[in-house]
């Protein structure tokens, strides 16, 4: 069972991340294996220039000497130097300023004392997410009306939130930097993302052809490209772009995009046997850059039914992971039967806000999910997927309003997502507005008929509120029904427990036999999703969270610690299970 | 004495063009190297040589010596503005009349102390003469904004030591370089730092149409020389803005010291492809046409000047601010490829936005932003001005270049009479 019952199934298609974020990643670096010459300085000159800068201590010295910064062998003598400056109230220019205070804030934090990071351009998480700030009066000033997706001012709809301020800001920077020198091709990519966002796929679309036009073999360019033909549903595009290029055949992350794109486009992979044998003797490229390959492979082997096949790739892809593959290791989890624990690991997981959702999730912590949930969406602001499940965990807290507003935004960058509609039906029907939420069910349903069952659990639940139980029991048995047949049980334990919930709201005279008929079902299927629900709302414990007992997972590496010679082993391989993680000889 | 002129002279490895005293070396089995038909020193074939040259160099012992030509050598500069080129020489003040002249001082003592004695000297001739050579060309083709060649001459030593005399190169002389201009100045005035590039453009853009590349192109080989003829409202026009120090010059179509060298000059201010050594495949960098390889090396520079001046960082230190680790030199093992240029392009495209928006007035921003994108443009087969690289010679256009950085100098003035007059 996956972390989560309620999102489609994930692949290993690349993040699209802040390009900032992105290239400070290893996928963004290069894949070869040859040693970098390390950058020398010339002290002779350096020694030159201070001298001068001694004998006129001024901008233009100044600035000679603080060139040499640049130079890691010489930053310790620059320093020295910019902290003198400073002291002694040597003139300099306000840039100069910035960067000797930078060097020294850097040298004291135990850095390189190299000249600091400017913080142009970062997109930093918001301390509030997109709709914590629409407070009360932020909400209603717009009026619920006017938030109805549909209307045509949803199109123009402007949030005075920050998050939203934040991106507006970041777009006329972005624009800015664009209409000086649209020679930028990252710079489109961050532009497109905002698009996107927006819901402007079109002109996301624009952006993303002219960076691909401005850098054809930029590795990043191509990899967002792909994520970006799968955003606006175009897979087979995306995968045709990767997998026709002269790069992929020798790029493992392009490989990775390809044959994960492949199994989304529900094609042939052009580079799967490649990428296996890669992956096998994993001796070409260095393991964080077979990472994301060897967890497309695994999937791909996991699909097929080659379990150990599959553990062994998985076992390649957690060596060096990237957040992406350990979002995907933690969303497969069990599928794979392996333990996420131990050195590397851990930390992998701290750095990726989506794998933290889907952990927390797994463990019913709302409270961790939410947090991270936000910051998957302000590092992918137009995945539908984190604004799903944070708007899931306000429909759990009966925060219906805030559901609505979670919801408004994914729309607002994806107005197809069905899953989205769908949820958004639901809150309008308990929101009381009958009518727009039969008319989001349906379009939920013609844009993807697997929520049919969905869309008439949600009518059933809008029959109990008129007080109609025995229409709405008639419909939720149908849709649990509809859920049994689609052999999706953990779903259909799910669909009982909201049955129960609304039938004890609105006082069903059966009630007490659907909690019965939930608790029956839960304890058998067992879920997080369920349990992350019944978490939520401790003072309608009618019915009882079931512990998930999943079988023992095999770990992935052992430590084994030598007490004669006081040294700690990790040994990496998929181990029996059972074995213990830690042992000592 | 009889003497081929231009022969090469091929002993003991040495391979410069040379005027050699051919018949005395082949009846006293003594080489003398001779510049211009003036012997620098003699040696004896097949015997190692040993010079012990206690004290200072006799070119730092000038000051009251008189050069043939008239000038008299009055005071020393601490050390040579210029001696950042090839040719180690110390730096003089001299006078003839109301004149002043800088001259440039070099010998062969260093040289001789060194362990491979013979290619010192070599490389130490060669660098001298070729410098002086091409300070001939441009004087003789009359350039306004490169330091003019007055003189040279051999300063023989009263002992007659032929091992102590003294080459002496006389050159117009300045009021110092940008970093003296720089010195009490916390920001540079716009329509200054316009005028700075300008001129530099004009002076590298005289230099480009005689086929030499500068390669050295920062402040303080950008020397500011009095200019009597013009007078502005603000005293702009009152200096003139020249390239000195030619001795890391390579010219198309002339054998130079540093036609080997991908790149001659400072590293604090020299052009992203040369940050990453290894990241291009052998001889990819000495194939370029000469317009990628050389001339764009002086339009980098050029920008890098340009910040420089208006903030007084390097480029390349700004850069560096927004330049993600994994892609800094030392720690990149990529080529000098798109994902490289891509992030490259992003860090400098903001480094430079950043420099130029708070320095220059607002006015001006759009239209020196861009001009400074273009000069500085992470490919060098890109590099220059956008329409002269559009044509078919492909060439970097630093006409164009400084002509458009003459209009924003004017327009900076005219802001600048405006303020005043407000």
């Amino acid at each position: 069972m996956s972390a989560t019952k309620l999102l489609k199934d994930r692949r290993l298609i690349p993040k699209w991340r802040p390009v900032k974020q992105t290239l400070a990643t290893p996928e963004a670096q290069s894949v070869s294996s040859s040693t970098a010459q390390p950058s020398k300085g010339d002290p002779e000159q350096l020694q030159r220039d201070i001298e001068d800068w001694r004998e006129n201590p001024g901008v233009g010295f100044l600035g000679a000497v603080l060139a040499h910064s640049v130079h890691p062998d010489l930053n310790e003598e620059v320093s020295v130097i910019a902290r003198e400056a400073l002291t002694t109230g040597s003139s300099m220019s306000p840039i100069q300023r910035e960067a000797v205070l930078a060097m020294l804030q850097s040298a004291s934090e135990g850095g390189d004392g190299k000249l600091g990071e400017s913080p142009l351009l970062e997109r930093s998480a918001p301390t509030q997410s997109a709709t914590d700030s629409l407070s009360s009066d932020g909400y209603t000033s717009l009026g619920a009306s006017r938030l109805d997706y549909t209307s045509p001012e949803y199109a123009n709809l402007e949030y005075a939130n920050p998050a939203e301020n934040h991106q507006g800001a970041a777009v006329r920077r972005l624009r800015e930097l664009l209409r000086e020198n649209n020679d930028n091709p990252l710079a489109w990519l961050d532009l497109a993302q905002f698009q996107a966002a927006a819901g402007k796929d079109q002109a996301a679309h624009r952006s993303i052809q002219t960076a691909l036009q401005l850098s054809p073999n930029n590795r990043t360019v191509l990899r967002t490209a792909a994520r970006f033909y799968v955003h606006i549903g175009e897979e087979r595009r995306g995968h045709r772009l990767i997998s026709a290029h002269a790069r992929t055949a020798t790029d493992p992350w392009l490989m990775a995009t390809e044959i994960a794109l492949a199994d989304l486009a529900n094609t042939g992979s052009k580079f799967l046997k490649l990428g296996s044998r890669i992956v096998l003797e994993g001796n070409q490229f260095a393991p964080v850059h077979i990472s994301e390959l060897s967890g497309a492979v695994a999937s791909q082997q996991l699909k097929e039914g080659s379990l150990k096949k599959a553990r062994k790739s998985q076992l390649m892809a957690l060596k060096k992971p990237n957040d992406n593959v350990m979002a995907q290791a933690v969303f497969q989890q069990h599928e794979f039967g392996v333990a996420l624990d131990g050195p590397g690991l851990g930390q992998a997981i701290l750095g990726s806000n989506e794998a933290l959702v889907f952990q927390h999730w797994a463990n019913a912590e709302a409270q961790g999910a939410e947090i991270q949930a936000r910051n998957w969406h302000t590092q992918e602001p137009f995945s539908s997927r984190p604004v799903q499940l944070l708007a899931l965990l306000n429909i759990y807290k009966a925060d219906y309003m805030r559901a609505h507003q979670w919801l408004m935004l994914g729309l607002r960058s994806d107005a197809n997502a069905d899953e989205l509609i769908n949820n958004m039906g639901y809150v309008k029907a308990r929101l009381g507005k009958f009518e727009e939420a039969n008319q989001l069910l349906q379009k939920a349903v013609r844009l993807e008929p697997k929520n049919e069952p969905q869309a008439k659990a949600t009518q059933g639940m809008m029959c109990y509120m008129r007080r109609d139980f025995a229409a709405g029991d008639h419909l939720y048995v149908q849709a649990m029904e509809q859920f049994a047949k689609n052999n999706d049980p953990y779903v259909m334990a799910y669909c009982s427990l909201f049955m129960a919930m609304h039938a004890t709201e609105y006082d069903h005279p059966l009630a007490e036999q659907h909690v019965a008929m939930a608790n029956d079902l839960i304890k058998r299927f067992p879920s997080p999703d369920t349990n992350i629900f019944l978490k939520q709302r401790n003072s309608e414990r009618m019915v009882q969270p079931v512990d998930l007992i999943a079988s023992e997972p095999r770990n992935l590496q052992q430590l084994i610690y030598d007490e004669r010679t006081n040294v700690l082993t990790i040994k990496h391989g998929v181990q029996s299970r059972g074995t213990d993680l830690f042992i000592r000889r | 004495m009889p003497r081929r002129s231009l022969k090469s002279l091929t002993y003991a490895g040495l391979s410069h063009r040379e005027s050699v005293g051919e018949t005395v070396a082949k009846r006293t089995k003594t080489v003398l190297v001779l510049c211009d038909g003036v012997c620098l020193f003699g040696f004896r074939k097949g015997v190692g040589m040993s010079f012990q040259m206690p004290g200072p160099s006799p070119k730092d012992l000038l000051v009251g010596r008189q050069l043939q030509s008239g000038w008299v050598i009055t005071t020393p500069l601490q050390r040579s503005p210029t001696s950042t080129g090839g040719t180690f020489g110390t730096g003089y003040i001299a006078h003839k009349g109301q004149e002043r002249a800088f001259v440039k001082a070099v010998d062969l003592v260093a040289a001789l102390k060194a362990p491979d004695v013979l290619t010192e000297i070599r490389k130490l001739v060669t660098e001298a003469e070729f410098e002086r050579d091409m300070l001939k060309a441009c004087a003789e083709a009359g350039l306004g904004h490169v330091i003019r060649y007055i003189d040279h001459e051999t300063l023989p030593d009263p002992s007659g030591d032929i091992a102590k005399q003294v080459v002496c190169l006389v050159m117009e002389v300045g009021n110092g370089d940008l970093r003296n201009t720089m010195a009490n100045q916390q920001v540079m005035r716009t329509a200054w730092a316009l005028k700075v590039m300008a001129e530099t453009a004009k002076g590298i853009h005289e230099l480009h149409k005689l086929r030499i590349a500068h390669q050295d192109i920062k402040p303080s080989n950008v020397i500011c020389v009095p200019n009597a003829k013009k007078k502005s409202p603000f005293g702009y026009d009152a200096t003139l803005l020249k390239l000195s120090d030619l001795g890391r010059v390579t010219r198309l179509g002339t054998a130079g010291p540093f036609d080997g060298f991908m790149f001659p000059g400072d590293q604090r201010y020299m052009p992203p492809e040369f940050w990453y050594p290894n990241a291009f495949a052998p001889g990819v960098l000495q194939n370029r046409a000469w317009s990628d390889g050389r001339e764009a090396v002086d339009a980098y520079m050029l920008g890098s000047l340009m910040i420089f001046t208006l903030t007084g960082m390097t480029l390349q230190s700004m850069v560096f601010q927004q330049l993600p680790v994994a892609f800094r030199p030392g720690v990149w093992t990529g080529r000098y490829e798109a994902d490289l240029i891509d992030a490259l392009k992003m860090a400098h495209t903001q480094a430079l936005t950043k420099c130029i928006k708070d320095n220059i007035y607002p006015e001006l921003v759009s239209d020196l932003t861009k001009i400074a994108l273009e000069i500085t443009h992470m490919d060098p087969a890109q590099r220059g001005d956008r329409r002269a690289r559009r044509q078919i010679s492909k060439e970097v256009g630093m006409d164009r270049i400084s002509q458009r950085l003459m209009v924003l100098y004017a327009r900076a003035q005219a802001i600048e009479i405006g303020m005043s007059r407000r």
